[in-house]
């Protein structure tokens, strides 16, 4: 618990916000702070932020949120945002963003995971924008010449990666920072769920319809691609990602090589046994 | 159609300018997927329709992944049963022939609805084609009486499993009749089909018990393994 312990400190060293610093406030951020995280202190929207991509989609029952923060909080957070750029995924960027709605800074105690909420929702809302991007301005639209061909699903893929990596290029410079939380012990759970979200996300919006195990490779393989892409990103200096794009490019191209192989050994293995099962029922065993 | 969204509309608390895109799904994702059947809607059905609760969706996702990994089973149980028991009994080849198609439709229809509505595939996939394959494999070389003795205990098990399912569609509907609402095209849909799928599982059922599948030796343990074996995949495949 030492680190939350520290955070006002980190307020009041702040310059811009030194003001604001009384003494009333940081002992109720110490306070907030160093407890423990207890579920009973978390709304219930908060408590199961998890799982809302794994249910029954349908045409006819509106999907989800890609979060589940309340009005509030989504204020707060999304005026927070535009403080990341500066003040990176930090406190700071949150009170900053909350007073920026006319909230008192107090309000930031709604969040109650802190800076973690603020990456979760950059995470959440960027998904969102990929979906929307797809759905509403046609992001993977074929042209409209006659003979063009369709995109296969790898490309697809690679495009919406892109996408989404592209959208993270203000913030890069704090992603390191970001990562660093997100690799928390107590944070991995919700940071993973988030990343399989996202997978999940753009496989479906690839038109990917696996429906057995490979549905569950093939959303490791994406995850996989992202999270080292993102890391790449952080430290990408080239013109508009272009060695990201690369490493992107690569990655999936391994990805396919490699399931390309594995089919291939198994359709091999498999024409072998049927091969020994035949032949040995043309010499009249019993199998 | 319209007056839905816009009642939905009414019933979201109002959200900030900023996060409209946050929303995406509610109204112009309906008009992107929309298909022939959901654009005659509104001349056909001025109900209200009846929104799932979170339960309900779960109850559908789970449903629909035991049913895929079971139609999987099925399929491979009849391939690994079939060359036994039309070696020793080519009268069967047509009868094991019409129930294969059979459960093959029927894994491409839930094959369809998983990928539709984005439900998991169950985790135990390699395990269960395994399974099944061992078990199809082990009661076609025990015999023609005990391969169908086989059918009647999966058929009876996941004739059940359908009932069940459509027990719990048909209070869904019930319960919507109440509200003055009704059920969405794809869960009547949905509702017809295993309606039908049941019936022919339990079809299934009663040729196996009219190839003498009573008559397998030992007829109680052997049905009774089956089926323990058949209600724990269920059971586990609800989840994982």
């Amino acid at each position: 618990m030492a680190r939350p312990a520290l955070r006002p400190l980190r307020i009041c060293r702040n310059s811009l916000l030194s003001y604001s610093c009384t003494p009333q406030r940081s002992i109720l951020a110490t306070i907030t702070a160093t407890i423990p995280q207890n579920n009973l202190r978390q709304p219930a929207a908060l408590r199961s932020h998890l799982p809302t991509q794994r249910l029954y989609h349908s045409q006819h029952h509106p999907d989800l949120p890609p979060h589940e923060y309340t009005n509030s909080q989504t204020t707060i957070l999304s005026a927070a945002l535009k403080h990341v750029p500066a003040h990176g995924f930090t406190k700071d960027a949150l009170v900053l963003g909350a007073r920026d709605t006319g909230f008192l800074d107090v309000s930031v105690q709604l969040l109650p995971r802190g800076e973690f909420d603020l990456i979760l929702f950059w995470l959440a809302s960027r998904r969102g924008l990929l979906r929307a991007a797809v759905e509403q301005n046609g992001l993977l639209a074929t042209s409209d010449g006659v003979n063009a061909i369709p995109a296969s699903v790898e490309e697809k893929t690679k495009t919406l990666i892109m996408k989404r990596l592209r959208m993270n290029k203000d913030i890069r410079h704090q992603w390191q920072d970001a990562l660093a939380l997100m690799s928390y012990p107590s944070n991995i759970p919700l940071s993973l769920s988030e990343l399989h979200a996202l997978s999940s996300d753009i496989l479906h919006l690839a038109g990917d319809a696996s429906v057995d195990a490979s549905w569950y490779t093939k959303r490791l393989s994406v995850s996989a691609i992202y999270a080292s892409a993102e890391v790449i990103m952080t430290r990408d200096s080239s013109p508009d990602l272009a060695a990201t794009e690369a490493f992107v490019t690569r990655r999936v191209e391994d990805s396919k090589a490699i399931g390309d192989k594995l089919s291939g050994a198994k359709q091999c293995l498999g024409f072998m046994g049927s091969t020994a099962v035949g032949l040995g029922r043309s010499w009249g065993l019993k199998i | 159609m319209k007056s839905f969204t816009v009642l939905q509309k009414c019933s979201r608390p109002a959200t900030p300018l900023v996060l409209d895109f946050l929303a995406p799904s509610t109204i112009r994702y309906r008009q992107y997927h929309a298909t022939p059947s959901s654009a005659a809607e509104p001349q056909s059905s001025p109900k209200p329709k009846y929104v799932l609760n979170k339960k309900q969706r779960e109850f559908l996702e789970s449903a629909l992944r035991v049913n895929q990994a079971g139609e999987l089973a099925a399929t491979l149980i009849y391939t690994a049963q079939t060359p036994q028991v039309v070696r020793s009994h080519p009268h069967l080849r047509p009868l094991m022939k019409h129930m294969y198609d059979q459960e093959a439709g029927h894994l491409s229809t839930f094959n369809k609805m998983i990928a539709k509505h984005r439900v998991r595939p169950t985790a135990m996939y390699p395990v269960w084609e395994a399974a099944a394959t061992f078990l199809g494999w082990s009661t076609g070389v025990m015999g023609r009486e005990a391969a169908m003795a086989c059918t009647e205990a999966v058929e009876t098990e996941i004739g059940s499993h359908y009932n069940e399912q459509v027990r719990e569609i048909l209070s869904w509907e019930a319960d919507a009749q109440s509200r003055g609402e009704e059920l969405d095209d794809e869960l009547k849909d949905m509702l017809a089909t295993f309606r039908r799928i049941r019936d022919e599982e339990l079809e299934h059922l009663d040729h196996a018990v009219e190839n003498d599948s009573k008559e397998a030796q030992p007829y109680d343990p052997l049905v009774n393994v089956i089926r323990l074996g058949c209600r724990t995949a269920i059971k586990i495949s609800e989840r994982v």
